[in-house]
């Protein structure tokens, strides 16, 4: 059995150990719920930007418009949204591996947003665009617009073929799907939920083709936008629960410690009593 | 308030205003456009400029500034989706102002810029600063 100073310094850093992992699990419930509200709140405009695109999409159907059209190449990048922090269980690896492992037969070149995505890609060899950004500690619109509006100049320079978005929806704070989102060419998959809408002729400001010009870029910052807002939010969501668990498992360590210290001591105690019992007994 | 209809200004980070108005009039790339109740399914494209707001006809106009984006009409329902917008109370002038000077200085310098870039960012500036009421003629 092991020493009672061994036990009870084991103890000591078992404890200061859960004390971490409870403060890491508060500050991200804390920080969850702002995240939250901002997934809700960007909600509308992703919603009315669909709505507006398929309605467009719907009356100018015959339209030719380079980043609506389908191309044969085996160029694909992936962009690819993770967290920059980890100790959030398999959160960013789920994201990662999803990347990697989508459609195996094309040639891809990955574009990390998020420090843990950038590090999984290259340090298993795959061939990034640049050196990826950060997904930082806010979502930032301002960097969603220049990765689009560069990724848009790529594709038209026919760098690649397609381009997805890999990131992890945010369904509870304990759930989080990691899925994966064509970008380019844009392609509109008609609304599940169509609340019997039936499409309205529109009268259009310009003529739509036109239209499609400022809508596109602006269709896909908000689609790349939703998805580092719903990422931010599940990393949260992740990290409180992995911490949960890891203050949950150091409290049982801390109780089975504990037992094992009180035995140590009840048996040194013992033993002492037989020592003295025993030497009051060799002296008669 | 008999002829209201529904405003939505959204930006993608939040909804910034959601009331019963009579009135919006809204820069529209192909000239300035006033939407009231009733008005047919409509889409355009937005330039950055001022966006002003009436409640009732006998209120004076709320203004926000907007930076581009899109006015979608339909069934009574007007929604705006606004790349950036602010209620003129919350534009922070001095940073509207760096930001022209800036963009001026840019376009005036002529070195390797993205001309583009530049033009859009002072138009932004502007937007903010008509919105406030400074440089109303310019």
């Amino acid at each position: 059995m092991q020493g009672m100073r061994d036990i009870k310094r084991r103890i000591r850093s078992v404890k200061s150990t859960e004390q971490i992992t409870r403060a890491m699990k508060m500050v991200a419930a804390a920080k969850l719920k702002s995240a939250e509200r901002l997934v809700n709140e960007s909600r509308p405009y992703s919603r009315t930007m669909r709505e507006v695109f398929q309605n467009i999409m719907a009356r100018a159907e015959s339209l030719e418009h380079p980043l609506l059209k389908v191309r044969n190449g085996n160029k694909a990048c992936y962009v690819v949204i993770t967290a920059d922090r980890g100790l959030c269980g398999g959160f960013n690896t789920n994201i990662a591996r999803l990347a990697i492992e989508h459609s195996p037969n094309s040639e891809k070149v990955f574009l990390p947003i998020g420090r843990k995505g950038r590090d999984y890609l290259a340090f298993r060899g795959n061939q990034l665009m640049n050196q990826g950004y950060l997904a930082g500690d806010e979502p930032d619109i301002h960097l969603v617009q220049n990765v689009v509006l560069d990724l848009i100049k790529r594709y038209q320079n026919e760098e690649f073929d397609t381009v997805y978005l890999v990131y992890s929806r945010y369904v509870s704070p304990l759930t989080q799907e990691p899925r994966v989102v064509k970008l380019l060419p844009v392609d509109v998959e008609p609304e599940e939920d169509n609340k019997g809408t039936t499409h309205t002729e529109h009268m259009y400001e310009p003529s739509p083709d036109k239209l499609l010009d400022a809508l596109i870029p602006r269709y896909l910052i908000s689609q790349v936008y939703r998805g580092l807002v719903e990422n931010h939010a599940g990393e949260l969501g992740a990290r409180m629960t992995a911490m949960d668990n890891a203050t949950k498992n150091a409290e049982e360590m801390i109780e089975s410690l504990t037992l094992q210290y009180n035995r140590a001591r009840q048996a040194a105690i013992t033993q002492e009593i037989a020592e003295v019992v025993g030497g009051a007994e060799a002296l008669r | 308030m008999a002829r209201a209809f529904r405003l939505r200004i959204v930006t993608p980070e939040r909804v910034i205003f959601d009331e019963q108005v009579e009135m919006v009039i809204a820069p529209g790339t192909e000239g300035e456009l006033a939407v009231q109740a009733y008005h047919t399914a409509f889409a355009t494209s937005l330039k950055p400029g001022v966006l002003r707001v009436r409640k009732d006809t006998a209120n004076t106009f709320e203004r926000l500034s907007c930076t581009g984006g899109f006015l979608h009409v339909l069934n009574n329902d007007v929604q705006i989706l606004a790349d950036a917008s602010e209620f003129a109370n919350e534009i922070d002038v001095e940073r509207a102002l760096k930001a022209r000077q800036r963009a001026e200085e840019r376009l005036v310098s002529q070195q390797d810029i993205d001309v583009m870039r530049a033009k859009l960012a002072l138009e932004r500036a502007l937007a903010r600063l008509k919105t406030v009421g400074y440089e109303e003629d310019k």
